[in-house]
């Protein structure tokens, strides 16, 4: 009897998990088990990275979820909230995304992704200060003086080698 | 009797060394002048320090030591084998210092992946690199491809005798011109144009694609290194995933399969010998083995079920297959899908492709189309002679620019390669599998080492034991090298040590 | 024989390279490059195109 009410409880957390909430996933997660979460909606959530790629009505976007990126189809209108994409001087929005996900989409070649139906943004990006210790500036600048040092050195070694092999043969 | 080395064998070799490595010096210029326009501050520090230690190290290298007026084949060998470690180690200071890495064993190997073309990566955060940064990457590969010494034999190195002993060193063997420093000027040039035409499709395809003009610009640059030199790196960590385009795609797979190919038969085809590009035994060979191996994989993701139609089997299947086939690396799924959702008939496909690897003389690695061929020719002519009469000549003949005649000694020499190729593979799997991963986990990514193609099924991270990527490092330089020059590194390390 | 004379045979060698060299590799863009990358792009088309109806056949018979 308390098997039958766990195995009923179960089944309900897991039916209102689908319906009500779509599953909270990332990328490892749906890679692992791709077939479970095929064609399912789930909720991803993420940092967007690199560009926001139009293709007419719909956009790409690369979402990074700190370990992976997933391409999400999205509404190109959806798309152009995002205000900045992470790259080397931004981080980007974080966004979370309601979508469908897809192991081998048929409609885009087989790539693994998620066509996303409601994009929110969770939090903006910011630019990304990369401050220059001056341990740094110094260190270059004596190691560039040193490097120029060794070349003329060496020029004059070469010469001098020079010198002697048109002097002994 | 192992002859104990001399000084003055110790001085040429660190002296051809420095001239490698100042070539590395100049090259990081490259990097740094993309960092600077894109106002890229720290990584312009990097690139300034990494190249001073470079000009530094080599400088000194080239004034302390004088060379021999003659180069013996020892030398050569042991050059272009020495040369590739200490430029992984002063190649990896600026890839350190952006702090994309854990350790600077990371970063080594990186760099050693980059030179060998292999393709296996240990950055982190790869989304959030910096231009400079990405250009020195692709930028390693690029060069690698075509050999450091090739760099070194066209800028800095005067034609001497000994020129042609350091590039065969590094598994090139084949002369397109009489002279050795033309061939390497021939071979830049072949690059450099494919250079132009592949960058520039790219740029032009990432635009029509929805890229911002600069980025694709960049992005056309780095995937024609990365595809050209059947390297394998990208900009993203999606590799080429990231830009959901057939497009792209089919740019890329057409650059990685041309740069696969021999430069003796680039040379030939552009000289107008154009039946060479059907009669030549690597391309054939290269044919049958994509066709075979493409089969296999087919039927592997039959039995799964997960590409339903023809267009996706081509976009996935055989990207990846020739992908690993010509040892690039370049991937369109998450490596975790290779063992969650191809199993193990594709892998093995895909496996053995990679082992096969692409063409002699060429930017890959693995077995090479050539050996191949003289093997399977060879196998031919054993059986024609068991079933012929005892008193008849067999004369098999192979067609690789010209028709060359088959003999024994050809054979054992492909063979032995081969063997020693088994045997790197081998070593992988075996560390792999003491560490606990997977049998075919770890087979896959040790055959993807050890023949310079890149593409992983999840072992490779910058989690993994510590031995483990050693062992990887030295596959890649080995295979990348064919062995020779790696014996002779080994000789002369135990001569020095127990020689007399 | 002196020994400027075989410098001078060596010189002419080299000249003979160089010029082997110069004859093939330069200024050839539309006569020698062009054509080259097209035979080559070509052979990988063939093969790509072959490669997608063998998948194509193979889906279809199993």
């Amino acid at each position: 009897m308390r098997q039958i009410v766990f195995v009923f409880l179960l089944m309900v957390i897991v039916f209102i998990a689908f319906t009500a909430e779509g599953l909270a996933v990332d990328v490892n997660q749906l890679v692992e088990k791709s077939k479970f979460y095929d064609g399912k909606e789930v909720v991803f959530k993420g940092e967007v990275v690199g560009d926001i790629m139009v293709r007419g009505d719909y956009a790409w976007i690369n979402v990074f979820d700190g370990a992976n990126a997933m391409g999400i189809w999205i509404k190109t209108s959806e798309a152009r909230k995002i205000e900045r994409t992470g790259d080397y001087k931004n981080k980007g929005d974080i966004v979370e995304t309601r979508g469908i996900f897809n192991r081998a989409c048929k409609e885009h070649g087989g790539d693994t992704d998620i066509h996303g139906e409601s994009l929110i943004i969770k939090k903006r990006g910011r630019q990304l200060a990369h401050p220059v210790s001056f341990l740094k500036i110094f260190t270059a600048i004596g190691l560039a003086v040193l490097s120029e040092a060794a070349f003329l050195f060496d020029r004059h070694i070469q010469r001098k080698r020079l010198a002697e092999d048109s002097f002994t043969s | 009797m192992l002859v104990r080395p001399r000084v003055a064998d110790y001085e040429t070799i660190a002296y051809f060394t420095g001239k490698v490595i100042i070539g590395l010096g100049l090259l990081m210029q490259i990097p740094l002048v993309v960092a600077l326009i894109y106002r890229e501050w720290n990584p312009a520090l990097d690139f300034v320090i990494g190249s001073s230690v470079c000009f530094i190290v080599g400088f000194l290298f080239t004034s302390f030591f004088k060379p021999l007026k003659n180069l013996t084949w020892m030398h050569g060998m042991v050059v272009a084998s020495f040369s590739w470690l200490v430029a992984m180690v002063v190649g990896a200071l600026p890839s350190f210092l952006s702090g994309h890495y854990l350790s600077y064993l990371d970063a080594g190997f990186d760099l050693m992946s980059g030179y060998t073309t292999t393709g296996l990566f240990l950055l982190q955060d790869l989304d959030h690199v910096s231009n400079g940064l990405n250009m020195w990457r692709h930028l390693a590969t690029y060069v690698g491809g075509q050999g450091m010494i090739v760099v070194a034999l066209t800028f800095l190195v005067s034609a001497s005798a000994g020129a042609v002993k350091m590039y065969v060193g590094e598994g090139k063997d084949e002369k397109l011109l009489p002279n050795v420093v033309e061939t390497a000027r021939a071979i830049w040039l072949i690059s450099l144009i494919y250079l132009f035409v592949g960058s520039f499709a790219i740029w032009i395809a990432g635009i029509y694609e929805g890229m911002a003009f600069d980025r694709a610009f960049l992005h056309g640059i780095w995937l024609f290194m990365g595809a050209w030199s059947t390297g394998g790196f990208a900009p993203q960590s999606q590799n080429l995933l990231y830009y959901h385009s057939l497009l792209i795609e089919i740019i890329t797979m057409i650059i990685f399969i041309i740069g696969s190919f021999n430069f003796a038969v680039h040379y030939a085809v552009w000289m107008g010998d154009r039946k060479e590009i059907y009669r030549n035994i690597e391309l054939v060979s290269f044919f049958i083995t994509v066709i075979l191996t493409f089969t296999i994989v087919v039927l592997g993701l039959i039995k799964t079920g997960i590409y339903p139609d023809a267009l996706i089997m081509f976009r996935k299947g055989f990207y990846n297959l020739v992908s690993g086939h010509t040892t690039t690396g370049n991937q369109t799924i998450y490596a975790r899908q290779f063992i969650k959702d191809w199993g193990p008939f594709a892998m093995v496909g895909i496996t053995v492709a990679m082992a096969i690897g692409a063409s002699a003389c060429s930017t890959g690695g693995g077995f090479k189309g050539l050996r191949m061929g003289i093997i399977f020719k060879g196998f031919i002519q054993e059986m024609k002679k068991v079933i012929s009469p005892e008193s008849t000549v067999v004369v098999q003949k192979i067609h690789h620019i010209k028709d060359i005649v088959l003999d024994d000694k050809l054979v054992r020499g492909a063979l032995f390669i081969v063997l020693c190729y088994i045997f790197i593979y081998g070593l992988g799997a075996v560390v792999g599998v003491f560490y606990g991963y997977p049998i075919p986990d770890a087979l896959f990514d040790s055959v993807s080492a050890g023949s310079n193609t890149g593409l992983s099924a999840g072992v490779t991270s910058a989690a993994m034991p510590v031995l483990l990527k050693i062992v990887y490092i030295f596959e890649m330089w080995a295979g990348r090298l064919e062995f020779m020059s790696v014996f002779a590194l080994g000789g002369f390390i135990v001569a020095g040590v127990r020689g007399k | 024989m002196e020994k400027k004379e075989i410098k001078n045979i060596f010189a002419q060698k080299q000249e003979h390279i160089v010029s082997e060299y110069d004859k093939y590799f330069s200024n050839r863009l539309f006569s020698r490059y062009i054509p080259g990358i097209i035979v080559e792009s070509l052979y990988v088309i063939a093969l790509m195109i072959f490669a997608f109806f063998l998948g194509w056949l193979l889906l279809r018979w199993f």
